[in-house]
């Protein structure tokens, strides 16, 4: 993910985030070939590590930095989920996004189309699993909390 | 849009790489195959809006004091399938 601290002064690039400016390095970036479901449109996208937000981290795209997805690393925040995502490579991490939503205590985690990103090739796509039960809004928090 | 009568086992192709086949009919249900290579997503229409949707609520649901919510966030979470 990116962070300050790990970015080269030489060719850092800033990005104006919903929580102020981002600096990163290009060679960060992540490709999505084919964007995300409604957002095809979006291609590099950078993972950002805001330290308060532990273990999420921020999908922000780059060409239009409003436009940002809380991504949750499913090793750190979730037990019991193992999909089967066809093409799934081995450094492919796995990642779901959560929406929080406006009502008290809804933050929820779309187990449906997770976002498995390559550390290798810096490269992510979103999938929509076919053959599985796994809900579009499973919730991430005790009722009452976290509102 | 482009409409094309077939008959019960007849395809039509788009493009070089897909083929959609009418495999059954029965009633008013059509049972379809498609052959697609895997970097082309074949999904139900209904499921493609419905993810469609969520990530437009996720990405539209972000405001900072929003964010906060995470900050609750308690530990790893169960999910039974």
């Amino acid at each position: 993910m990116a962070s300050h601290s790990d970015v080269p002064a030489t060719d850092q690039q800033v990005l104006e985030s919903q929580f102020g400016p981002v600096a990163y390095a290009p060679s960060e970036l992540i490709t999505f070939a084919e964007g995300l479901f409604g957002y095809e449109d979006q291609r590099a996208f950078l993972l950002y590590d805001h330290p308060q937000y532990r273990p999420f981290g921020w999908l922000i795209s780059v060409e239009n930095p409003d436009l940002m997805f809380p991504l949750g690393p499913v090793d750190q925040v979730l037990t019991g989920y193992e999909p089967k995502v066809p093409g799934r490579n081995e450094d492919d991490l796995l990642f779901v996004i959560v929406t929080i939503g406006k009502e008290e205590g809804g933050v929820t985690a779309n187990l449906r189309a997770p976002v498995l990103i390559s550390k290798n090739s810096r490269s992510g796509r979103q999938v929509i699993l076919t053959d599985s039960h796994y809900p579009l809004r499973h919730p991430m928090m005790p009722q009452g909390e976290g509102g | 849009m482009l409409i094309l009568t077939r008959k019960l086992g007849e395809s039509i192709r788009i493009g070089d790489e897909v083929q959609v086949t009418v495999l059954s009919v029965q009633g008013n249900s059509v049972k379809i195959g498609v052959n697609a290579p895997r970097h082309l997503s074949v999904h139900r229409q209904e499921i493609y809006d419905r993810i469609v949707d969520e990530n437009r609520r996720a990405a539209l649901s972000i405001t900072i004091d929003n964010a906060e919510k995470l900050l609750g966030f308690g530990g790893i979470v169960n999910v039974k399938e």
